[in-house]
């Protein structure tokens, strides 16, 4: 303890304890063609006092592009959930269910030079970035309540635009120097924090992607069985099959055609979970033209078929409650 | 029975800010009405009508249909079939197929599915189109199949979600009279919303005004024309919109006068008294006056304004004038005989009897 009663880096009963070692940065710079497992970083973004932390080991990871392009890929369990407690800091916890009885999915996100990230750390295990430009990449770690209650509620794994990149860069370089107080670098953590909630909460409004990106992501979503087709999604919106398939695959990294597909194989997934519906039917109700196609689709998706897939999930332990389905066609 | 009942219904949609889009729900609709949900985009009219269906949550307050309170009630559980403005129709299923479907996942047997398919498709004039596909259809046949779908499942309640608003303008003035006989053959409640409020006049028992997650006035098509509660309203319901003209009362030995620029219009004794003896002497109050409750001068009106006349639309069977008058801008309804040309000063009678007054600042009516 120093003379004022504090222990090193600690306000005792305060909030702001927590927030006193509550985050790291680190500089990643990768060449055009290297892969780097994100397990691989993590330890140089996590706390050193396991009850500082929330969430996994560095809590909340924000990662900026300042040159080049990469791929941040996301592969492993399809059903990794992340449940929410209230109990005093420790406020979050996360499940993660058997990988034997769950199907894989895999998630492909690429970000440009400004463009940012912000994701779980617990996600960290089966993340990976590909570097397709070389690139200069600049993590920082977030934990504590107060990152919790900043962050938890904003929009995570969505590409998004910081308004004013060069501010975030200019705050990362600060924090980047070595002899700084450990206030002093709080209070820049703080301020980034800040930044973060600022830009994040106006893109859930704007949404990030074009509007007509967003719309088409919205109406595949919402409406999956009843579109014929990524003409008929381009019909709806009034625009041409060519321009929207350009425009969507720039901003989202696949084809429509290749979204609408899964956004179908979701939601079958989600009605078999229902467990009281015969697969054929569900085939119907996701748009399939036929309960073969359907298996052939679900099964290169998840590596099983829809009936393996309800004998596995009938046998978890942890299953989620059903959700109340919105399914016109009960209506 | 059928009965929808809303008891202090509130639906807030979680949020930093949390966000309220209905905040004290009480509508009663009896059993087998016609009821319409009308207002502008936002004012909660496909919220409550999801609400209905299941599709919402309620965040606090109380559902009934029939006697049954159904807050937590799964939508399949309801009794109620559901027409969605963009038909929700399998791309990949025929017809029949589309209609039947909600049966053969209630596991109805096949022979019963069959007789409700073909009874709901001659009644909609569907049993030459049952093998085709969705995308072989006009929007009206495809709207059709979507009420078919519906009409097979024999529900208490039927709700529909702007229905029309996919079709072109002719084909909506007819598919509403289909949808109006299908509510009298099929003798059931009725829940439609539209955002367009010819619609609603023509097609509802009762309409539910609406704006902002509240309800500005819930009565017959007539009354809601005749007897505006507020400005709101008055102003949605009517095409062309009623005029308003911001006007001061003046008491006068016969009563009251409406007077603004250079007109002191003298009120009908009960108009008169309403005003005065509801302390509007000497104020402003807003004047409204519906486009047809404006009189030719060839039939001597009693009650004259002037007004420069800054469009004339020739409309066939009458015309409609677009006046300036004294700063107040106003659309007057008069037979095609009419046609001043444009920049004129243009004389025109009211139908003082006519007129409706509403406060200013809390926009309800004084009187009628």
């Amino acid at each position: 303890m120093n003379q004022a009663g504090k222990t090193e880096n600690h306000f005792p009963g305060d909030d702001l304890s927590l927030l006193l070692d509550a985050g790291k940065t680190k500089q990643v710079f990768l060449q055009e063609g290297e892969t780097l497992p994100l397990s691989d970083v993590l330890p140089a973004l996590s706390s050193s006092d396991p009850a500082a932390v929330s969430l996994g080991q560095a809590g909340y990871l924000f990662l900026t592009v300042a040159r080049g392009e990469i791929s941040f890929i996301q592969e492993g369990p399809a059903d990794v959930r992340f449940i929410r407690k209230e109990c005093g800091d420790a406020n979050v916890s996360h499940t993660k269910l058997e990988a034997s009885s769950i199907p894989q999915t895999n998630c492909r996100y690429v970000l440009k030079s400004g463009q940012s990230f912000l994701f779980y750390s617990g996600q960290a295990e089966h993340t990976r970035i590909a570097c397709q430009q070389d690139a200069e990449l600049m993590f920082v770690s977030f934990w504590g309540s107060i990152a919790d209650a900043v962050l938890q509620s904003l929009p995570m794994d969505h590409v998004f635009c910081p308004d004013r990149p060069d501010a975030f860069f200019a705050t990362f370089r600060e924090l980047q120097e070595a002899d700084q107080s450990w206030e002093e670098k709080s209070l820049l953590l703080y301020r980034m924090l800040m930044k973060l909630h600022q830009e994040l909460t106006v893109y859930e409004e704007t949404a990030g992607y074009p509007l007509l990106v967003e719309t088409a992501l919205r109406l595949m979503e919402e409406e999956s069985a009843y579109l014929d087709g990524v003409e008929d999604v381009a019909d709806r919106l009034e625009v041409s099959a060519g321009h929207l398939s350009r425009v969507f695959s720039e901003a989202v990294g696949m084809p429509p055609g290749k979204y609408l597909k899964k956004c179908r194989i979701q939601y079958a997934r989600k009605l078999l979970e229902q467990g009281d519906i015969p697969v054929h039917l569900i085939a119907d109700m996701c748009g399939f033209t036929s309960a073969n196609y359907f298996a052939k689709v679900f099964r290169a998706e998840y590596g099983m078929s829809p009936s393996e897939y309800i004998a596995a999930y009938s046998k978890r332990t942890d299953k989620a409650v059903p959700q109340n389905i919105e399914d016109r066609a009960y209506l | 029975m059928a009965s929808i009942s809303f008891q202090h219904v509130n639906k807030t949609y979680p949020g930093n800010p949390p966000v309220e889009v209905v905040p004290d729900l009480n509508l009663d609709i009896k059993d087998k009405e016609f009821v319409i949900l009308v207002g502008p985009s936002g004012c909660g009219k496909s919220t409550t009508l999801r609400m209905i269906a299941g599709l919402e949550d309620i965040t606090s307050g109380d559902l009934y249909i029939g006697d049954q309170r159904v807050n937590d009630v799964a939508p399949k559980d309801r009794d109620i079939a559901m027409v969605f403005q963009n038909y929700a129709l399998y791309p990949h299923m025929t017809v029949y197929k589309n209609i039947a479907f909600g049966l053969e996942l209630r596991k109805t047997p096949k022979e019963e599915i069959d007789q409700k398919v073909h009874e709901a498709a001659k009644i909609l004039d569907l049993e030459h189109l049952l093998d085709r596909k969705p995308k072989a259809l006009s929007g009206g046949q495809r709207q059709r199949v979507a009420l078919g779908r519906a009409m097979v499942r024999n529900p208490a309640v039927f709700l529909l979600d702007e229905p029309l608003s996919n079709l072109d303008a002719n084909l909506r003035t007819a598919m509403r009279s289909e949808i109006s006989k299908l509510h009298k053959k099929l003798d059931t409640t009725f829940v439609y919303v539209t955002h367009d409020q010819t619609e609603a006049m023509t097609m509802g028992d009762r309409i539910c005004v609406m704006k902002d997650g509240v309800i500005q006035q819930f009565d017959t098509p007539q009354n809601l024309y005749d007897y505006p509660d507020n400005l709101f309203v008055a102003g949605f319901i009517g095409s062309p919109q009623m005029n308003f003209i911001n006007v001061t009362i003046q008491k006068s030995a016969a009563g009251a006068k409406a007077c603004f620029g250079r007109f002191a219009l003298e009120l009908p004794a009960e108009k008169a008294k309403a005003l005065i003896d509801g302390g509007y002497d000497g104020k402003e109050v807003i004047m409204g006056i519906r486009p047809e409750d404006f009189i030719n001068m060839n039939d001597n009106p009693k009650d004259v304004i002037e007004a420069e006349v800054e469009l004339a639309e020739l409309m066939g069977s009458e015309t409609y004038l677009y006046l300036n008058c004294e700063g107040n801008k106003m659309i007057v309804r008069l037979p095609s005989s009419v046609r001043p040309a444009e920049d004129q000063m243009f004389q025109v009678g009211v139908k003082l009897n006519k007129v409706h007054f509403f406060d200013k600042d809390t926009e309800k009516f004084i009187c009628h």
